[in-house]
């Protein structure tokens, strides 16, 4: 074992800025649609809570303002989930969320959609035969600029405009249909709430909410309870339920002292979330506090009167800034709140049956798929936005390990020799967000695609000091988007020679780069299954699984022998790149795959799932690895039992052997040369178990004395946010190969958090020898080795740093301040 | 009105009566609105007081309750009637319109909660808390219940007004309960019922149930947060129509339970408006310690440590507030009335506010006597304000409160320290920050004029701790006039740190001012420091009129350094006593001479309360208290007349000024007052009311009793002995323009006293029916005795009393010897002091000093040189010796006494400063051991005379020469002036005449 040092690159210069969530639609499926600022639509996945897809957003298209899932229009689609998004672009999307493409673009005709609303019933006609026959529709309406609700009918076709309601005078901000009748709500900015029929599109009733003087109160949301209640979300901070029977108001609870500007129901007719600007999320609930007394003392007293109430059974804040959406994900299993707003943090809270005691589960502020690249040798990293890439040169410390005579202690900070600096920023003309780059080893080429084309650009990177500025050219002889599409993902072999795209035609292309051209070697179509003969029957459970999947990963080993690639049906295949052939496919895991990587300068692909559970297998060999076969079974419940994904699967040359698994809040160590202890496992079952009892809830392992630390948490940022874009280059203790500690190079005297943490570190990677955890950095959001495994590299982005550059939340006079 | 009368010792031994007027701990207990919401009821400890809402005037006291009332009941359908249930196991049904008691139910346990159920008349939830182990089951063994063997239990019950014959239950003697309905270790804390649900809470848990006899209890859930100390639960409230609970936390959150009844569902279904919802109402920030819901159920009223009623409105969580309701005070609890047009809120402050809910204001507010906790005055905690005859007691927090005891009504308040009453300022919670608040200021001393009905002037002195550098209180005395155009007292002028000292009394005194013929009124102050000064009104310049005077200090003297504890004035503002250590030095406050010093054997003891005696037709005699005894100086001889042990430490001191009597109170301590022999308890039935005395005494062992002993001056007996349980914080005569009332109930009672339990009760010898009351005796006997002084030789040393008919007297010794046991002593020495040819056997600390004999006996037996003329001059005019004339030896010092005696008191020696003169007391020793040698003083005058001045000589300050002729051979003297004259004639002038 080779005890060595790493010196450990500790980048904050990665601005990214995530951006707020707008709306949030829960579908029957399982899979939770978020509509990002910037236009992306996220699909997550309510079982495990993972980042499945992005779907890029139309670049300067506007924001999407609501989305919803349609299930099944039609018989031949009976079984295929529709996503339609509208926003203030003034177009109904719906999207693929295979290839990620608009489907087809409907313009509402009424100028920006402020809301849309879905209401899907079963219509029984008869045919000739006079024999009944069910169909579903779907009736879309949409809350328009100009004053009018438009309904639309949803079917195979597409959307097709129905009718138009009787026009108002002002904004149209809120609609929702009617469970049973043939009645749709619609709020306005006049504080008026008008209730339509859907089959004659004239107004029915005129419900008007309380305003204050001289101003009209805005109806921000609007929802049906199953029973029919219609509860109303308004600038006041009102949240009022009004009985559909006699269109009058049965109860408005000034709960919010700001606007409310999202509500969430479920099936159960008598709970109601709320949310808004104030960004606290109030439950209510409906409560009969009826008694039974003797009826003649009932007759004197109108006990009745008061039984039935709404009344506010819950309180909670997760956000840091205005909640613009929320959703409610009651199917069986999941039972959890997922809101979301200007602070763009995807927040879960779990067993909301119990809601004012649920936990609480800040995802990532990041996606999946790191947004970052390394080029390993010419030490140059790429990062995404969305609409441009950025490139910096990795900083250079004083190798000290000749100079000081001997290897440092952990968290010792290194001289600098050369900070970081940004070489190139490149400004892609794109149609659409980016969504795959990758930049090669040799730091020569980038790769960047939007959804529609992939380009390849020539980068020249001028020197240090140089009055040159570094010239990045697109080579305009890479294939055009006619060949070559859009990229889901990108990966350059490792010596630079080729190119692997993974296409939104879930065609995976190796392109060889070359002086003469960029001819495309292979187009791998193992992912586009069976056309047509796609029947899916089981969402999250894809054996047997045949139809076309988007390709979400790509690893090329270190020898540019094999390529894996995997897509979100959990297939994953394995390519030999010197035949073009296609090699073995891994047996189909249980649950999705998260990430995969060959590791170790061998065959051995490294595959981790979203149950945290890590496999290796062998792609020469064909089968599980030994050291998998023996192993995988054991993974210890403190890893199983993080939330957070494993993003990330790395190994190092200087310590063959070890894998790093590193995901947002913590590193993962395994020392493949060791086993598994027995008493630090607990059983697949178990842990299964323990999930769906109470979510993937960190664990109270013994060995979680990590806990103390902040492992994705704010306090954690405090101290990073002085470090704030800065290059940083430590010295890490070698013996689990980890880079243990980091001092920032700016700071010279103080002693810094992250030493504090490595001793915590230190601990923990003791207690088990063959698996060690860190929480060292904040928010990862990508670490990886340089050449030789001899350097490191950590990308964090403290939360702190994001919420200081969003505007200021919500404030509150105080009592006493 | 006089509240409550207490059997206590009075079954047997008819000697005192204690009668509660007014005060007491108030009961937080819910208001109860009857009558058609005309009258609500308010408890106070035993009492249940019918007040009027239109007014506050109190229409009837419930009187009859053994124990403290725990709770209140209207009855559900007559709105005259009320239940109250109390400590002493009943409970009671009154008709509030003519205030008379219905029916008592008795139970087997004190009753520590009850409620009704209004959905079933007759149906009542009463909890009881029993202790298991002990046989002692007393009501007061069992509010504190030990942890382990306690039971708590609430249980139906259903006490029918009328019972039928056929009823079994009429034939039990303890009615039985129709269910048990929860049981627990911990006791109860509330008990809240409405129709269909009863709920019931200790300090963390909340338990509720169906009113169904098959429905099970329910526990219902707190709220799961994580609190850095859990929450106590502090009050409970039930809907009134609905299964709606809700609880006051002292986090200061409301907890609403909807749908109580139901259990909590974990996974949302379609029924779950079935289950039990729990919603948080958080404004309060202190703890909610009221809570009621509206009878229309439709508002909810919460009230808490800040004085600001809290109207939830329960469907929308609208809120209004009434904000400033208690002064400050916590609100304790809140009572609606049945038409919701009132709501009763019980203060901390000892008030009752009726505030009307349409107008959120104040209608009518009862305040109580404020008197609580550490609000007691220095010293004694009532005084009598001359010009309303109120008694002033101190309220809230640097207030005064003016009271009238005999009508139990709040006069007046006056603010003496003006502050911000923030509240949670002090960090405290509940009772904590009502003792927290005391700390912050306080009214230490209130003085006022004594012109009668004519005093302007009031001086408090008050502490405010914290307003300083350094944490020391900062201390300020204020002159306040009285405003009669505004009825109110005004700050006239304050001086910030009058001493340097802590500042133990304050007096008015008016001086008569012998140019203008009109009196001036001086405030003397004493403090620790060692210091007294006298304040005046500066004279008013003049030239500047707009300018209004200020008092300004007048003078200061001391006396040795000594710590003085208090001064007293003679009625005639002629003589100034100042209790200066263990010596009292008297002192002519016109022209600050001091004039003499009254000593007393026990030097060690300091002079704790001194007071001239009242009655201008008595022996003008001075009262002094030390740690230990009772002293009375005859001023006529400067020396004791008699003194008594009080068994115990002295702590108060009241002369009523028109009978001349005066009441003493001590601390009894545990082994003290009962003899050794007599510490067991005497259960044996012996009717003596001595060891019935004895049994009470023996009975309270363990808690320190006060034991209040009223005298004449001229008699070491008492003439009646009250004890009273725990301390007394005050005690005062009332004005005797009350004693009609008392009279009718055939009580001498005029004595006042703050009870430990802080209530006033009017303390005095009981007489029987029929008879004269024994005040009106003892003041005649005072009279006779006055008016037949006696013409022996030793008169003018014993006082008459010694030499009144022997059988009388020792009749009078007799019953004062079974009294109590402590007195034996004085008993003896009543006895014996009829045996006038032994009286050199008594104790020598008793008699007086033998310089005092040696001289009149002198004068008796042999001729005088002078003429009667000049004898007269002699007795008239002490013989203040100068320094210099004293020191030029025995001779020579009656030849300066005749001279100076005659150049009258011009002489006045600037430096006189008695640092080492010992007094009298230090003769006295000399001459004790003398008497032990049984030489006869009478035989050697001379060479008695000669052996005191041999040692007076030796002392490096000459002493005194006393004389004690001036009562022989002239009638005692009867007014004021003749009796300070006589009195300044032992004493030394010695004063320091400062200028402010």
């Amino acid at each position: 074992m080779v005890n060595q040092m790493v010196p450990v690159h500790r980048c904050r210069f990665v601005a990214h800025m995530p951006s707020g969530i707008n709306a949030l639609a829960y579908g029957e499926h399982g899979k939770v649609a978020c509509a990002r600022a910037n236009g992306d639509i996220e699909v997550w996945d309510a079982a495990t809570w993972t980042l499945e897809r992005r779907v890029p957003g139309i670049g300067g298209g506007g924001s999407i303002e609501s989305v919803s899932w349609v299930s099944g229009a039609g018989e031949s689609m009976a079984e295929k989930v529709r996503l339609f998004s509208a926003g203030l672009d003034g177009f109904v999307t719906e999207w693929d969320t295979i290839s990620l493409a608009p489907v087809s673009r409907v313009e509402s005709g009424g100028g920006a959609v402020w809301s849309m609303a879905v209401k899907s019933f079963k219509r029984v006609e008869e045919d000739e035969g006079n024999e009944s026959v069910e169909s579903t529709e779907h009736i879309m309406a949409l809350a328009c600029e100009d004053g009018r609700v438009r309904l639309f009918s949803v079917d195979t076709q597409g959307v097709v405009l129905k009718g138009v309601c009787d026009r108002m005078d002002s904004r149209v901000l809120s609609v929702a249909f009617h469970p049973t009748k043939n009645m749709v709500a619609a709020g306005s900015s006049d504080s008026c709430i008008r209730i339509y029929s859907t089959t004659t599109f004239r107004l029915l009733a005129r419900l008007t909410v309380d305003t204050r003087s001289g101003e009209d109160t805005l109806v921000w949301t609007l929802a049906y309870l199953s029973d029919g209640t219609l509860v109303a979300g308004d600038s006041l901070g009102t949240v009022s339920f009004w009985d559909m029977s006699s269109f009058t108001l049965m109860r408005a609870l000034k709960a919010h002292l700001a606007d409310v500007l999202c509500l969430a129901v479920g099936k159960d007719p008598s709970v109601v979330f709320s949310s808004g600007v104030d960004r606290r999320v109030i439950q209510f609930s409906l409560v009969d506090n009826a008694l039974e007394v003797q009826q003649n003392y009932m007759k004197k007293k109108s006990s009745k009167l008061y039984a039935k109430n709404w009344v506010l059974t819950g309180d909670r804040r997760f956000h840091s800034h205005d909640v613009r959406a929320l959703a409610l994900c009651e199917s069986k299993p999941f039972d959890a709140l997922v809101s979301g707003g200007v602070d763009a943090t995807f927040i879960v809270s779990k067993t909301i049956s119990k809601f004012p005691e649920c936990k609480q589960e800040r995802k990532a502020m990041f996606p999946q798929n790191p947004l970052i690249s390394l080029a390993k040798d010419a030490r140059l990293l790429l990062a995404r936005f969305d609409d441009h890439v950025k490139i910096w040169e990795l900083g250079q410390f004083v190798s000290d390990a000749s100079t000081s005579g001997g290897p440092g202690r952990a968290g010792d900070k290194l001289d600098i020799l050369k900070k970081e600096r940004l070489i190139a920023e490149v400004k892609i003309k794109n149609l659409t967000n980016l969504t795959a780059s990758a930049i090669s080893n040799d730091g020569k080429f980038i790769a960047v695609s939007d959804l529609f084309s992939t380009r390849l650009f020539e980068i020249q990177v001028s020197p240090r000091n140089a009055r040159v500025h570094t010239r990045v050219t697109r080579l305009k002889e890479f294939p055009s988007p006619s060949e070559i599409p859009g990229s889901t993902s990108i990966e350059f072999t490792p010596d630079s020679k080729r190119l692997v795209l993974a296409g939104t035609d879930s065609i995976v292309r190796i392109v060889a780069i070359s002086d003469a051209g960029f001819p495309i070697l292979a187009q791998l179509t193992q992912h586009r299954g069976t056309v047509g003969s796609g029947n899916r029957k089981n969402a999250s459970s894809n054996v047997g699984f045949t139809g076309r999947e988007l390709v979400s990963s790509l690893a090329v080993s270190e020898d540019s022998q094999w390529l894996a690639t995997g897509d979100l049906a959990n297939r994953i295949h394995i390519f030999n790149l010197d035949s073009m052939k296609h090699h073995v496919t891994v047996p189909h895991f249980k649950s999705q795959h998260t990430t995969f990587s060959f590791v170790n300068q061998s065959s051995a692909l490294v595959i981790t799932l979203n149950t945290n559970e890590v496999f290796m297998y062998d792609a020469e060999q064909r089968r599980l690895t030994e050291w998998s076969r023996q192993n995988s079974h054991l993974i210890p419940e403190r890893l199983l039992s993080r939330p957070e994904h494993v993003m990330g699967v790395e190994s190092s040359e200087a310590a063959p052997g070890k894998i790093v698994l590193w995901s947002s809040d913590y590193m993962c160590t395994l020392d493949t040369h060791k086993p598994l202890l027995a008493n630090d496992m607990s059983s697949t079952r178990k842990r299964k178990k323990s999930r769906t009892r109470n979510g993937s809830t960190p664990s109270k392992s013994p060995l979680d004395s990590t806990k103390l630390l902040p492992t994705n948490g704010s306090a954690a940022i405090g101290h990073s946010i002085n470090v704030n874009d800065n290059g940083a280059i430590t010295i890490s203790d070698s013996e689990d190969e980890i880079p243990s500690t980091v001092t920032p190079m700016d700071i010279d005297t103080k002693p810094t958090y992250a030493s504090i943490v490595s001793h915590a570190a230190t601990r923990t990677s003791t207690a088990g020898n063959a698996v060690s955890m860190q929480f060292t950095y904040g928010p990862t959001m990508f670490f990886g080795f340089l050449h030789g495994g001899a350097e490191a590299v950590v990308v964090e982005r403290p939360i702190l740093s994001v919420i200081d550059a969003l505007p200021p939340g919500f404030y509150r006079k105080r009592y006493g301040t | 009105m006089p509240r409550s009368t207490k059997a206590g010792t009075k079954e047997t031994e008819p000697c005192t009566s204690s009668t509660v007027l007014c005060g007491g701990v108030p009961s937080s207990l819910r208001v109860v609105f009857v009558g058609g919401g005309k009258l609500f009821c308010a408890a106070t400890a035993s009492t249940v007081n019918v007040m009027s809402v239109e007014n506050g005037m109190r229409v009837h006291a419930l009187v009859g309750h053994g124990g403290e009332i725990t709770g209140m009941v209207a009855h559900p359908s007559n709105e005259f009637l009320i239940y109250s249930a109390s400590l002493d196991s009943t409970v009671k049904l009154w008709d509030v319109s003519d205030g008379s008691l219905i029916k008592t139910w008795t139970f087997k346990e004190p009753v520590t909660l009850i409620a009704s159920d209004p959905s079933t008349p007759e149906a009542f939830y009463l909890a009881f808390t029993s202790v298991a182990d002990t046989s002692n089951s007393t009501p007061a063994a069992s509010t504190t219940p030990k942890k382990k063997d306690s039971r708590a239990t609430v249980e139906k019950f259903l006490l029918k007004l009328l019972e039928t014959e056929d009823d079994e239950h009429s034939k039990l003697r303890y009615p039985r309960p129709l269910e048990i309905i929860f049981s627990n270790r911990m006791p109860f804390k509330a008990l809240h019922a409405s129709a269909g649900l009863v709920a019931v809470c200790t300090d963390q848990k909340i338990w509720v149930k169906g009113a169904g006899i098959d429905d099970e209890p329910k526990r219902l859930n707190l709220p799961n947060k994580q609190y850095a100390t859990p929450p106590k639960i502090m009050t409970l409230a039930c809907h009134p129509t609905t299964a709606l609970v809700s609880a006051g936390l002292s986090s200061g959150e409301i907890l609403m339970f909807h749908n109580s009844l139901h259990e909590y569902s974990l996974t949302p279904s379609i029924q779950s408006h079935h289950q039990t919802a729990l919603q948080i109402l958080h404004w309060h920030a202190n703890p909610v310690t009221a809570l009621s819901f509206s009878n229309d159920g439709t508002t909810l009223f919460s009230g808490g440590l800040e004085s600001v009623i809290v109207l939830w409105q329960v469907e929308t969580l609208k809120r209004r507030f009434i904000p400033r309701i208690g002064n400050g005070s916590p609100l304790l609890s809140l009572g609606v009335s049945p038409d919701d047009r009132f709501v009763g809120v019980v203060c901390g402050d000892a008030s009752v506010r009726i505030v009307g809910v349409a107008d959120l204001a104040v209608k009518t507010s009862v305040v109580g006597l404020k008197s609580k906790g550490k609000r007691v005055l220095n010293g004694n905690a009532l005084v009598k304000d001359p010009r309303s005859g109120m008694m002033v007691v101190a309220g809230s927090s640097g207030c005064l409160q003016f009271y009238d005891v005999w009508g139990d009504v709040n006069v007046m308040e006056v603010e003496a320290v003006a502050q911000n009453r923030i509240v949670g300022s002090t960090g405290g919670s509940g009772e904590d920050s009502v003792v927290g608040e005391d700390a912050l200021a306080a009214v230490k001393l209130v003085a006022f004029e004594r012109e009668g009905k004519q005093s302007r002037w009031m001086a408090t002195l008050d502490e405010r701790a914290g307003m300083t550098v350094g944490g020391e209180p900062e201390v300020s005395l204020k002159f306040w006039m009285w405003d009669d155009v505004n009825q109110v007292y005004s700050v006239y002028t304050r001086v910030t740190s009058p001493h340097d000292g802590e500042v133990t009394s304050m007096h008015f005194v008016a001086l008569p001012n012998e140019e203008t013929g009109k009196k001036t009124t001086v405030l003397i102050t004493t403090s620790l420091d060692a210091r007294f000064k006298m304040w005046e009104l500066a004279a008013v310049d003049s030239s500047a009129r707009d300018v209004e005077p200020n008092w300004v200090q007048r003078s200061q003297g001391f006396y040795r350094d000594a710590p003085i504890y208090d001064a007293a004035t003679s009625a005639d503002a002629s003589m100034l006593a100042i209790a200066a250590g263990s010596v009292i030095s008297l002192w002519d406050p016109a022209t600050n001479i001091m004039c003499a010093t009254l000593c007393h054997p026990h030097s060690e003891e300091h002079v704790l309360k001194v007071a001239f005696s009242g009655s201008e037709s008595d022996v003008p005699c001075l009262i002094g208290i030390t740690a230990s005894r009772c002293y009375v100086w005859n001023l006529l001889t400067g020396s004791v007349w008699w003194s008594v042990d009080l068994g115990g430490v002295g702590n108060g001191l009241s002369v009523d000024s028109e009978t001349g009597r005066f009441v003493v109170s001590a601390m009894v301590h545990d082994q003290k007052d009962v003899g050794a022999e007599d510490s067991g308890v005497e259960l044996d039935g012996t009717s003596s009311s001595k060891k019935k005395t004895k049994k009470v005494l023996a009975q309270k062992l363990g808690t320190p009793n006060t034991r209040i002993l009223e005298f004449h001056p001229s008699s070491p007996l008492p003439t009646w002995i009250h004890v009273a349980p725990g301390k007394v914080h005050g005690l005062s005569y009332a004005p005797s323009e009350h004693a009609p009332s008392l009279r009718a109930k055939h009580t001498s009672a005029r004595v006042l006293i703050m009870s430990s339990t802080f209530e006033i009760e009017v303390v005095g010898a009981v007489t029987p029916k029929g008879t004269v009351p024994s005040t009106e005796i003892s003041s005649k006997q005072a009279a006779v005795t006055a008016a037949t002084p006696s013409q022996s030789l030793f008169s003018g040393i014993y006082g008459a009393e010694a030499f009144q008919d022997p059988t009388a007297t020792i009749q009078k010794a007799a019953e004062s010897a079974k009294r109590d046991s402590t007195l034996q002593s004085a008993g003896i020495l009543g006895s014996e002091m009829n045996q006038r040819l032994s009286f050199m056997d008594t104790a020598s600390h008793l008699m007086l000093a033998p310089v005092k004999l040696a001289l009149p006996f002198f004068d008796a037996i042999l001729k005088k040189r002078d003429s009667e003329q000049e004898s007269l001059d002699r007795t008239a005019w002490d013989l203040s010796a100068s320094y210099e004339s004293a020191n030029g030896g025995a001779d020579q010092m009656d030849e300066d006494t005749v001279v100076q005696g005659n150049e009258k008191r011009e002489h006045i020696s600037t430096e006189a400063t008695f640092k080492d003169v010992e007094g009298l007391e230090f003769l006295g020793d000399v001459f004790k051991g003398m008497m032990a040698r049984k030489d006869s003083g009478s035989a050697n005058g001379g060479a008695m005379q000669a052996k005191l001045l041999t040692i007076t000589k030796s002392t490096p300050v000459p002493p005194s020469t006393p004389t004690a002729n001036g009562v022989q051979g002239k009638k005692p003297s009867g007014t004021p002036s003749s009796a300070s004259a006589s009195a300044k004639k032992s004493g030394k002038p010695s004063a320091k005449k400062k200028s402010a």
